[in-house]
């Protein structure tokens, strides 16, 4: 074991490996930092992040596994090392957990360099954040052994790297278009959802799949013509491709148990305190109270009327609310340097949209099937009033023109009715909210007379 | 140490080796030869990295015929194959140290073997430089160090003096004649002044048979008497005997 370390460090230091480290490095650093408003202060979402690019960095890190494959066939030395007593699956696991050591410790460099302001933001995680990350490495080291092996078959300096990228596309595309797949493929996307608290069963299923993956394809690449017949490296093979396939079902099934997981716990958050409507947000998000504030008691005063107006703002599933939840901060409005971001205009912190969500009881699984086409006729009407609510008037009058093409008729009536009526349907459509009754949607539509 | 009866190898449809019959105990042994003779085929074959089809061979007491016993060989084993191979972006110890692993010795001797390895090719000096930067016969210097890093008792070097300049050519023979005391050093060579000035016996090869067996001094003396081709009376001789042959 002592020998087999002092190898690893070699080789982390040598060629390949240490290109593939930087590489990563820079790719992750990159990646997460050109969405920094989107992940600033939050490590759920950082860790969510990391693991969705897996996509990208799974690709890199076998192009590089490839090029380390076709190392000893481009330098000659398959002749000098089959004549060694090591067995080839011990020298190759070396270089493949060498690549995949190297890829890992890139996207730990990157996830470093945004952990340092999330901490310096006082940032928030729950343990679902640990796991995403712990997920990425049996991913990265199946990806690893199958380049390597691909480049065992096809050396070439130029061939091996591109051979291990076509090879990486080969796996991608059901990657992108199946809900299963990636599942095993290890980017860990349970289904659509990736807001459940993460599944430790799925983690350890699934690493253990993409481990014994990992063996299979070393032990694949180990298998040489030479005179002494490697017979533990064909068991080797034939066990870990058994396995792999074994445990693809039971990994799938938990998954989607997974998806009955509870969300993640709420995250603290800081309010204000004064007399006036009360605001929360995340507490990562402090530096936006102040403009969350402003911004939301505006909507509660345009509301002011309206059936069951909310008479605070907070973060959603907020327990001991008053009257509404609602999601008072677009994060995407943070910077991971603990700012508010007005590098695309004024920063609209809150959302008057989801004054209009349906409540925690009431998701999109709940609609009844057939009513699909009017949960989306809802969400239309209900832009529509976010849209009035802001003031937008210049876009009033161009949906109002008569040369305007494909402007719907409700988007026609809505545009020439009065205040009056407008406040109306804002009523009707909050009511069809809090009832998650889409019938009642129909009934909004009444408060819409045509323009007088 | 070496025994080899019958032996045969095959790539496709092509006769490599026949009826190759020979007996090496502890010494420098010289395979001499013409280009495409089967020199490097047999080396590789002893040397575990190609299957033979006919015969039988034992070394060091074992058969090539249990895998167990291969691995054994293996552990015992310097190899020095025809071409450099090594990886580039290893330094001359990284290399070395590298193939004593491999070797299976026990981790705690491989970096003082490997110093000892360099020094006695001359290489110490230069061990941490990376083997793409060093001239062509330190890299085979540093090949040579990567075949005896693990005291082989059989110890099996295609074309080593290479790329060598006279002075290590000199320096070269001597280490041969050095680990030949205790080991079963086989050098496959063409250049005979190697095997005059190195080896105990001399196998010729002509068109993958055994054509001859003798000395460098009985090869000298055959050479002696004729005007044939060659600059030295061993030339001479190893132009005879391989002219006699055909």
């Amino acid at each position: 074991m002592r020998g087999w370390l002092r190898e690893l460090l070699r080789e982390l230091t040598r060629g390949v490996p240490l290109l593939t480290f930087v590489a990563i490095a820079v790719t992750m650093t990159v990646l997460l930092w050109s969405r920094g408003e989107v992940w600033g202060g939050r490590w759920n979402t950082l860790a969510w992040l990391s693991r969705e690019y897996l996509i990208l960095l799974a690709g890199i890190t076998m192009a590089f596994a490839a090029w380390q494959g076709g190392r000893a066939s481009r330098d000659g030395m398959r002749d000098l090392l089959g004549s060694t007593r090591a067995s080839a699956l011990l020298r190759q696991s070396v270089e493949v957990v060498a690549v995949t050591l190297a890829a890992y410790l890139g996207v730990l460099i990157g996830v470093a360099t945004a952990g340092v302001s999330i901490v310096r933001l006082g940032g928030w995680g729950s343990s679902a954040a640990v796991y995403q990350f712990l997920g990425m490495a049996p991913a990265l080291l199946a990806y690893a052994a199958l380049g390597y092996a691909i480049g065992r078959a096809l050396p070439g300096r130029v061939v091996a790297p591109f051979a291990g990228l076509a090879g990486y596309l080969l796996l991608a595309v059901p990657m992108y278009v199946s809900k299963t797949v990636p599942v095993l493929f290890g980017n860990g996307f349970l289904g659509d959802d990736v807001h459940r608290e993460f599944s430790v069963r799925t983690l350890l299923l699934s690493g253990a799949g993409l481990a014994a993956a990992a063996i299979f394809f070393l032990a694949l690449a180990a298998l040489e013509r030479r005179p002494a017949p490697s017979r533990p490296t064909r068991a080797v093979s034939v066990t870990a491709g058994v396995a792999t396939v074994g445990l693809a079902p039971l990994t799938l099934a938990s998954a989607a148990a997974a998806l009955d997981n509870p969300a993640p716990s709420n995250p603290p958050v800081v309010c204000t305190t004064d007399d006036g409507p009360r605001v929360c947000v995340h507490a990562q998000d402090r530096v936006a109270l102040d403009e969350a504030t402003r911004q939301a008691r505006e909507v509660i005063a345009a509301l002011e009327g309206i059936h069951a107006a909310p008479t605070w703002a907070g973060p959603r599933a907020l327990a001991g609310a008053e009257t509404v939840e609602m999601l008072p901060v677009e994060p995407a409005w943070i910077t991971p340097w603990g700012e508010l971001n007005a590098s695309r205009g004024a920063p609209v912190l809150v959302d008057p949209f989801a004054l209009f969500d349906p409540s925690a009881s009431c998701t999109s699984a709940g609609w009844p099937a057939p009513a699909e086409a009017k949960v989306a006729s809802f969400y239309e009407r209900a832009h529509l009033l976010t849209r009035w609510l802001r003031g937008d008037e210049a876009d009033w009058e161009w949906l109002a023109s008569p040369d305007t093409v494909g402007v719907s008729e409700l988007e026609r009536r809505f545009a020439v009715s009065t205040d009056e009526q407008r406040l109306d349907f804002a009523s009707a459509v909050r009511e069809a909210a809090l009832t998650c009754h889409v019938n009642a949607v129909v009934a909004a539509d009444r408060h819409l007379a045509p323009a007088p | 140490m070496i025994s080899i009866t019958e032996l045969g190898v095959r790539l496709g449809r092509t006769e490599i080796l026949h009826g190759i019959r020979l007996d090496l105990p502890a010494g420098v042994h010289g395979l001499l030869g013409p280009n495409g003779a089967g020199k490097t085929t047999l080396i590789r074959v002893l040397a575990t990295t190609l299957r033979h089809d006919a015969g039988h061979i034992e070394v060091l007491g074992r058969s090539f015929d249990r895998a167990a016993d291969v691995r054994w060989v293996r552990e015992r084993l310097g190899y020095l194959p025809q071409s450099g191979a090594f990886h580039r972006g290893f330094t001359a110890r990284d290399y070395v140290e590298y193939i004593g692993w491999l070797r299976r010795m026990p981790s705690q001797d491989i970096p003082l073997a490997a110093d000892r390895a360099l020094s006695r090719v001359d290489l110490i000096d230069r061990a941490d430089t990376k083997l793409r930067k060093l001239s062509g016969g330190m890299q085979r210097r540093a090949g040579l160090a990567q075949a005896i890093v693990n005291d082989p008792q059989i110890l099996l070097l295609d074309e080593p003096t290479a790329g060598l300049d006279p002075e290590q050519r000199v320096q070269f023979r001597a280490l041969l004649r050095e680990l030949g005391r205790d080991s079963c050093v086989v050098i496959s060579t063409h250049l005979v002044e190697d095997v005059a000035h190195a080896c105990d016996t001399v196998t010729l090869i002509d068109g993958g048979r055994i054509v001859d067996r003798s000395t460098p001094e009985a090869l000298a003396t055959l050479g002696a008497d004729t005007d044939l081709p060659g600059d030295s009376p061993i030339e001479r001789g190893y132009t005879a005997t391989l002219q006699a042959h055909r």
